[in-house]
C-alpha cells in the first residue's frame, strides 16, 4: 500500500474565507496538510485558523499552542491557551509583493487514535521582498487540540478577510507499514 | 501512480562546482529537496537558482535559527541567488555533511511567484535553520541548480547527496 494517499486537493478559483476537509478515513495513521496561501488583508501577513474535530470542527475554546518564530533578527517565542484555533500559522497578505503565496505545513501524527490529546505541528512562512520588520515571517508552532476524539475534519480559515484566489490545500493521509 | 516519486538524484562521486535538475516534468502538484551536502570551503553558503537565473536582483531570502543557547535571523532582497538551505563548510569536520528539506509548492502554478521553505542542520557547527526564499518571477519551476559561488575555487564536495521528489495532487 501507498505510504502517503491524497484525501483532498483543492485550488480556490476565487477569494474564499475558509478550506475545510470532513469524514476524513480513520485508516491512515498519520495527516499532512500542505498549503500555498495568501491572505486579502490589507498587511504584509496575517494568521490564519487551524482547527480540527470529530464530526465537525471544534470551535470551543480547547486548543493551545507553543510558538517559535522570527519577523525581525531577534527570533521570539510564544504561548496561547484556551483559544478557539491553533492560530499562530502565518501566511502572506495582501501588502507583500504581489502574486506571493505563504508556505504552510501541518502534521497530524496518530490522528484517529482515541487515547491521546491530538498534538499538530505546523510550519509556516509568510515571504515578501522586504528587509523590513514585521514585513516578512517565518513560524514554527506545536499546537495541541484537547480531545481524545479521533480526528475525521480539519479546516484552515480567515477571520474577518479571505483566503485568496489561487490558494492550495492538498491534505494526504500517511500510512505506516 | 505514487503520489510521491523521486524524479532524480544526484549523488558527488567527486567534487563539482555545481548540481542541476532541469527538465523537471511539470506535471506534479509540489517539489520537495532533500539535501546533504558539504563545501570545499569554510563559509557554509552554498547558492541556489531557479531556472538558471543569476541576474536581476530577484531573489529574497529569509531566515532563523539557532546555535547552542543563541538564536538569531536574518533578511535580505534584491539578490542574484538563494542563499539557505546550507551545506555544512570545512569547519564542520570531514564527516559532517549538512541535512535539509526543501519544499516548493505549486511549482508550475503562473499565477504564483516561486517560494520555498526549508530547514537545514549543519551538524559540527552545529547550526539549526528554518528558512524561506521568494523568487520573484512567476514563470513554471523547470530547473534547479545548486552551486558554490562561481567566484571562489572551492567544490561541493564528494558525497554530497540531493534528491528531487514530485508530489502529486491525485
Amino acid at each position: 500500500m501507498a505510504a502517503f494517499t491524497v484525501i483532498d486537493h483543492t485550488e480556490l478559483t476565487g477569494a474564499t474565507a475558509s478550506w475545510s476537509k470532513t469524514s476524513i478515513p480513520s485508516s491512515y495513521d498519520h495527516l499532512l496538510i500542505v498549503a500555498s496561501i495568501r491572505s486579502s488583508k490589507s498587511s504584509n501577513y496575517d494568521k490564519v485558523d487551524f482547527q480540527m474535530g470529530n464530526g465537525s470542527l471544534d470551535t470551543g475554546t480547547n486548543y493551545s499552542q507553543t510558538t517559535l518564530q522570527a519577523n525581525s533578527t531577534t527570533p521570539s517565542s510564544g504561548r496561547g491557551t484556551g483559544g478557539d484555533s491553533i492560530d499562530f500559522i502565518y501566511i502572506s497578505a495582501d501588502s507583500t509583493t504581489a502574486d506571493t503565496f505563504g508556505t504552510v505545513k501541518i502534521w497530524l501524527p496518530h490522528y484517529a487514535n482515541t487515547a491521546n490529546y491530538k498534538q499538530a505541528i505546523c510550519t509556516s512562512t509568510a515571504e515578501n521582498a522586504s528587509t523590513t520588520d514585521a514585513a516578512w515571517l517565518l513560524n514554527v508552532t506545536a499546537g495541541l487540540w484537547q480531545s481524545t476524539s479521533a480526528v475525521d475534519a480539519v479546516g484552515i480559515k480567515e477571520t474577518g478577510d479571505d483566503l485568496m484566489q489561487y490558494s492550495t490545500f492538498t491534505l494526504y493521509g500517511v500510512t505506516g507499514a | 501512480m505514487a503520489v510521491i516519486e523521486a524524479i532524480a538524484t544526484t549523488y558527488l562521486e567527486a567534487d563539482v562546482a555545481s548540481v542541476t535538475f532541469s527538465a523537471i516534468p511539470q506535471t506534479y502538484e509540489h517539489l520537495q529537496l532533500r539535501m546533504s551536502g558539504k563545501l570545499g570551503r569554510s563559509n557554509h553558503e552554498g547558492e541556489m537558482l531557479i531556472n538558471g537565473v543569476s541576474s536581476g536582483s530577484v531573489y529574497s531570502r529569509h531566515r532563523m535559527g539557532g546555535s547552542g543557547s543563541s538564536t538569531n535571523a536574518w533578511a535580505s532582497t534584491s539578490a542574484d541567488y538563494i542563499v539557505g538551505p546550507y551545506f555544512s563548510g570545512t569547519g564542520a569536520g570531514a564527516a559532517n555533511y549538512a541535512v535539509s528539506i526543501v519544499d516548493i509548492l505549486d511549482y508550475t502554478n503562473t499565477n504564483k511567484n516561486m517560494t520555498m521553505m526549508y530547514m537545514t542542520y549543519e551538524q559540527g557547527t552545529p547550526n539549526l535553520y528554518f528558512g524561506s526564499a521568494l523568487w520573484d518571477g512567476t514563470a513554471a519551476v523547470t530547473s534547479l541548480t545548486y552551486r558554490i559561488t562561481p567566484t571562489v575555487s572551492e567544490l561541493l564536495t564528494r558525497g554530497s547527496v540531493i534528491t528531487l521528489y514530485g508530489l502529486n495532487s491525485s
